[in-house]
């Protein structure tokens, strides 16, 4: 059986609080790490992502200025000479007739651009008369 | 992760509800607040960083042992005879009494090593005389005899400074 004296005894000693001890520091360690790790992480995903778009970037504007002068070069070369009153007067006073005018308008004839030192097939077929 | 989380979480929660009463049972077995201190947070971090304490059945007792042990083992380290600091504080005494607190551990220094760490793990660590037995390898009724000696010894020390048994009826 407990005593009387020694319970209130303890009453009386309990009433001393110990001491609360410093705060744990392991709050204060860990985020410097894991603080580090995400910066890192942060500028290399930053700076990859600035090289990819760099990269990106020079290679579209490369294909869009080849594909503008590849296009335009084509437009040059298919594009006939616009029809002006002059060169309209100009075909009038030489064709032989106004359908012949009318056909060299509607369907020009493309220049082909064979060297001198060689043939057109075409132009040799056409010249041959064949026999059936 | 989350359960790493967890675990920190919980260890914070039990560094709150018993670190006073550990730092005083690692205090009165150093003898220096200081190296009682780096023993409580060396206990507390390593418990954060191996995540035992989730296996262990009666977790307040397991504190207690782990910080005795901490303790114990500095202790062998520095070779020293454990001399009890004659100014630090251990206690926040009531209406600022230090008279009263400076006493008390007068006393408690005067006890016996065996019979001190029971008094501070029973009243201050509020463990039972089974966990005590359990933590110092010893039967619940040796605990409880070497307490009634030291409660007798702590009164007897005490009374005469505090006026008899006014001083805490």
């Amino acid at each position: 059986m407990p005593d009387s004296d020694d319970e209130r005894f303890e009453t009386y000693l309990k009433q001393f609080r110990p001491l609360v001890p410093d705060v744990l520091p392991a709050r204060e360690i860990r985020p410097e790490p894991r603080r580090r790790f995400v910066l890192t992480i942060c500028t290399v995903g930053t700076v990859v992502a600035m090289v990819i778009l760099g990269v990106v970037t020079l290679r579209v504007l490369n294909h869009r200025t080849t594909g503008e002068s590849a296009q335009s070069a084509t437009v040059k070369g298919v594009e006939p000479a616009p029809l002006t009153i002059r060169r309209a007067n100009a075909l009038l006073a030489t064709a032989p007739s106004y359908k012949a005018v009318m056909n060299e308008l509607a369907f020009p004839v493309k220049r082909s651009t064979v060297p001198k030192d060689k043939q057109s097939a075409l132009a040799v077929l056409g010249k041959e008369k064949i026999k059936l | 992760m989350g359960g790493a989380n967890q675990n920190t979480d919980e260890i914070e929660v039990l560094y709150r509800q018993h670190g006073a009463a550990l730092l005083l049972f690692a205090s009165t077995m150093s003898g220096d607040r200081g190296r009682a201190q780096d023993a409580l947070h060396q206990v507390f971090l390593k418990l954060i960083e191996n995540e035992s304490l989730s296996r262990a059945a009666d977790k307040k007792a397991y504190l207690f042992a782990c910080v005795r042990n901490a303790v114990l083992n500095d202790s062998n380290l520095q070779r020293r005879n454990i001399v009890l600091e004659a100014d630090s504080v251990w206690f926040s005494p009531q209406d600022r009494d230090y008279a009263a607190e400076q006493n008390l551990r007068r006393a408690l220094n005067s006890l016996p090593d065996d019979q001190r760490e029971v008094v501070v793990l029973h009243v201050w660590g509020e463990l039972t005389f089974s966990q005590i037995g359990d933590l110092l390898n010893a039967s619940s009724n040796t605990i409880a005899s070497r307490y009634r000696y030291a409660l007798g010894k702590l009164r007897n020390s005490m009374l005469p400074k505090e006026n008899s048994c006014a001083g805490f009826r």
